[in-house]
């Protein structure tokens, strides 16, 4: 089926929000070249539970094709309607399983030596929707921190060496309470946000258990053992089934409900518990190696909600994750090794640097503010407006002055 | 992008080896006619997941490549673009290192190249015999990277592809695999392990009898290495020791492990990388069939993804296709090969296979690519 094909019943599967958005833009999306359309109904069939900032984002691009005149659309189509599709992508259910043709779709590109003309095509869409519908900034300058080294007496790496050009290097922070009034800070900026129960504006991940946050949206590793442990039985099985590849494994993966892992909302709870139940499977079914390191999913997930939820506050507090066994056994949820304390700082480190990166992405970019700190420690690299790159302080400070660098 | 990293890893190894510019010194008139040795052979080593420069070459990242930057390349040619231009998969990227024609197979999939490999050409141009070709790759999805399915060549000229795991699961003959487990992983870049290829017991010990190795033995020793590469790197000794095979690839994949986001992991497999690739070169050193008359090869079958590009995740893949990710790099190391010489010129993996015929004396008639003349 090509899309000048598509009718209002072809949607009858999306769940409500999804089948109303892409309902009320048939006449567009009947227009759009197939490698388009089959993208955007990606995110089309998965408004439901999207973030806000990414329904934005979808509704904002329907809005805008749709205002477009045919021959301004085709033009703006151009260059996904001239990559070379074969019979098979037709055939595929691009919509009732847009993630399915996307699979089908990048190994074709692959395999026909097209997918660096895709990027450069994809790339160039992005940046144009950028410049017509740029994301709004936010309300708040943005604040990163991220919190390394759990179980570390002492480390033996130089830390914070990509971050200590940005920013300035503290060697003697009084660590003493400095996790808790982290937390309180971070639920402070909650507390003073009228929105932020509704937009997943403050965020607070751990790579272990969870300390009591208030306000803000919470992720954590050991909060998601019972899942962890359900996907990768799951996977198990799928696995051991056979003839099972990689591609057909992701598929199956990422057509998985909250519900098959144990992630069940609550009767009457918020919509919003929904969302958040599929992004934390989303963690795990798109992150790779997200199920069996701690360190993997902080970094991950403080990467996604960045990326997907844009949020104006993001903790994230590292734990020791699991160390290197045989791939199979952690794949398949054998007993967790014992921790590795020294690697994980060394994971931690480098995610710290991933978070500060990923947040210089979003809009408001020049307003950052950014703290990483190793744990327990005197050790820590402040990054905002104002604040002296590439420099060092060796004045003693507790946490409240260090937040006060940042203010 | 690929020019720059190029220019980079050339001023980061002047800063750390001083090395010298290539086109400074010589014109590249074809130094190996004059002095080519009887019995050349080659061994080549790829890595299967590639090291970015800021965790090798890169000032901070020299402390992970100390074995390369003081014993090897002061020994090389060195040459900072290679550029893939091919699909980013392992299996499928060493496939077309192998065949010197970019291969579109799945790259998950048991199948063999569709274009003739480096070792047909060899055999079949060179009247070799089997035993005189061998692969030692890390993965039981590489279990048909040995020959083609090219009507003109196959399975008849094909070389001998030893998986070492397959031999370790063999050897373990049904015992508890609990103090081995750790030498059999599989690839990193899916999670789904491709299955052990089935072997007739026969063949084992046919294999172990060509290695010289008492399974027993073979059981005793592999308790005692750390990963999977140290599986591998210790059967290419053993094949070197018995067999001495004129042309023997090498493929890694230790660094692959940055797969699974741990970047610690990571590093830990560049740096095991790095003494293994020492240990290889030590091996031919200390070998009297391979001293004097060997050219070994090091190269990465691509890059990982930037941190700075948005699409991918840093280290952890190589999935944007981007410079970074298909801009790597090249050692050459031999009699006749210059030493602690530097080129800069973007070659194309492809060049490999060219440039393997022209120094081992056979014509890879499909490869695509051309020789180095730098090397030859």
């Amino acid at each position: 089926m090509l899309p000048a094909q598509l009718k209002t019943t072809d949607f009858a599967s999306y769940p409500p929000q999804a089948q109303q958005v892409a309902t009320a833009h048939l006449a567009l999306l009947q227009q759009l070249p197939l490698a388009f359309a089959g993208i955007l109904l990606r995110e089309v069939i998965a408004y439901d539970w999207r973030f806000p900032a990414e329904r934005r984002q979808v509704d904002g691009q329907l809005t805008h094709l749709g205002a477009m005149t045919a021959t301004e659309l085709t033009q703006r189509m151009q260059g996904f309607a001239g990559l070379r599709l074969n019979s098979d992508l037709e055939r595929t259910k691009w919509v009732t399983n847009p993630s399915g043709f996307m699979e089908q779709l990048t190994a074709w590109l692959w395999s026909t030596h097209q997918m660096e003309d895709f990027k450069r095509i994809a790339d160039s869409y992005a940046a144009y929707l950028s410049e017509v519908m740029p994301s709004p900034p936010p309300s708040m300058p943005r604040l990163g921190i991220v919190v390394a080294g759990q179980g570390v007496a002492q480390a033996d790496y130089p830390l914070f060496r990509k971050l200590r050009p940005q920013g300035v290097h503290l060697t003697r922070v009084k660590p003493e309470s400095g996790l808790q009034i982290l937390m309180e800070a971070a639920a402070k900026r909650a507390s003073d946000d009228p929105q932020a129960a509704r937009s997943f504006a403050h965020w607070y991940i751990d790579g272990g258990t969870a300390l009591a946050s208030s306000g803000l949206t919470q992720v954590s590793y050991d909060g998601l053992a019972q899942t962890r442990t359900m996907l990768l039985n799951r996977t198990q099985q799928l696995i051991q089934s056979g003839g099972m590849g990689p591609e057909a494994l992701r598929s199956l993966l990422a057509q998985m409900k909250p519900e098959d892992v144990g992630l069940v909302s609550k009767a009457g709870a918020p919509p919003d518990e929904s969302v958040l139940n599929h992004f934390q499977l989303s963690l795990l079914t798109e992150g790779s190696g997200t199920q069996i390191f701690a360190t993997t999913f902080v970094q991950w997930a403080a990467r996604e909600c960045l990326r997907r939820a844009q949020p104006e506050t993001v903790l994230s507090r590292y734990a020791p994750r699991q160390e290197m066994q045989p791939m199979n056994a952690m794949l398949s949820g054998a007993k967790a090794a014992a921790p590795d304390p020294r690697g994980s700082l060394v994971d931690a480190d480098m995610g710290a640097y991933y978070t500060w990166l990923n947040m210089t992405r979003l809009p408001g970019a020049d307003q950052i503010r950014f703290l990483a700190w190793f744990e327990g420690h005197q050790e820590a690299v402040v990054i905002g407006p104002g604040l002296p790159r590439g420099t060092s302080s060796d004045s003693p400070m507790d946490m409240h002055q260090v937040l006060k660098l940042l203010a | 992008m690929a020019a720059k990293q190029g220019w980079d890893r050339r001023e980061f190894l002047r800063a750390a080896a001083g090395t010298a510019a290539s086109s400074a010194m010589f014109g590249f008139s074809p130094l190996r006619a004059l002095n080519r040795p009887r019995g050349q052979k080659a061994v080549v080593v790829t890595f299967g997941g590639g090291a970015r420069d800021e965790e090798t070459f890169a000032p901070d990242g020299q402390e992970n490549i100390p074995r390369m930057l003081t014993e090897l390349i002061p020994q090389s040619t060195f040459f900072t673009q290679v550029i893939n231009h091919g699909i980013l998969g392992h299996y499928v990227a060493t496939a077309s290192l192998a065949t010197g024609a970019y291969e579109t197979l799945n790259n998950f999939a048991l199948t063999p190249p569709q274009s003739p490999t480096v070792f047909e050409y060899f055999r079949k141009d060179l009247k070799r015999p089997a035993q005189d070709t061998w692969v030692v790759a890390p993965s039981n999805g590489f279990n048909k990277i040995g020959c083609s399915d090219n009507h003109l060549y196959g399975p008849n000229y094909g070389a001998q592809v030893l998986l070492p795991k397959q031999l370790l699961t063999a050897a373990m003959g049904g015992r508890s695999g609990i103090d081995y487990e750790h030498l059999l992983r599989d690839n990193y870049e899916s999670p789904t392990s491709t299955p052990t290829p089935q072997t007739q017991a026969e063949d084992i010990h046919k294999t172990a009898e060509i290695l010289k190795l008492s399974l027993d033995d073979f059981r005793s020793h592999a308790q005692s290495l750390a990963s999977p590469d140290e599986l591998s790197v210790f059967i290419a000794r053993q094949l070197m020791q018995q067999q001495a095979p004129s042309l023997l690839w090498i493929t890694l994949h230790d660094i692959d492990i940055a797969h699974s986001g741990a970047y610690s992991l990571y590093i830990d497999g560049i740096r095991r990388s790095d003494r293994l690739c020492a240990e290889i070169w030590q091996a031919i050193e200390t070998n009297p069939e391979y001293k004097g008359r060997t050219t070994m090869f090091i190269l990465p079958d691509f890059g990982r993804d930037s941190d700075l590009n948005p699409g991918g995740n840093g280290f952890q893949h190589h999935r944007t296709g981007d410079a970074l990710s298909r801009t790597t790099w090249m050692m050459v190391m031999g009699p006749g090969v210059r030493q602690n010489v530097v080129v800069d010129r973007p070659v194309d993996s492809l060049d490999l296979v060219p440039t393997l015929g022209s120094l081992l004396g056979f014509s890879p008639k499909l490869a695509k690519g051309q020789p180095l003349r730098e090397v030859l």
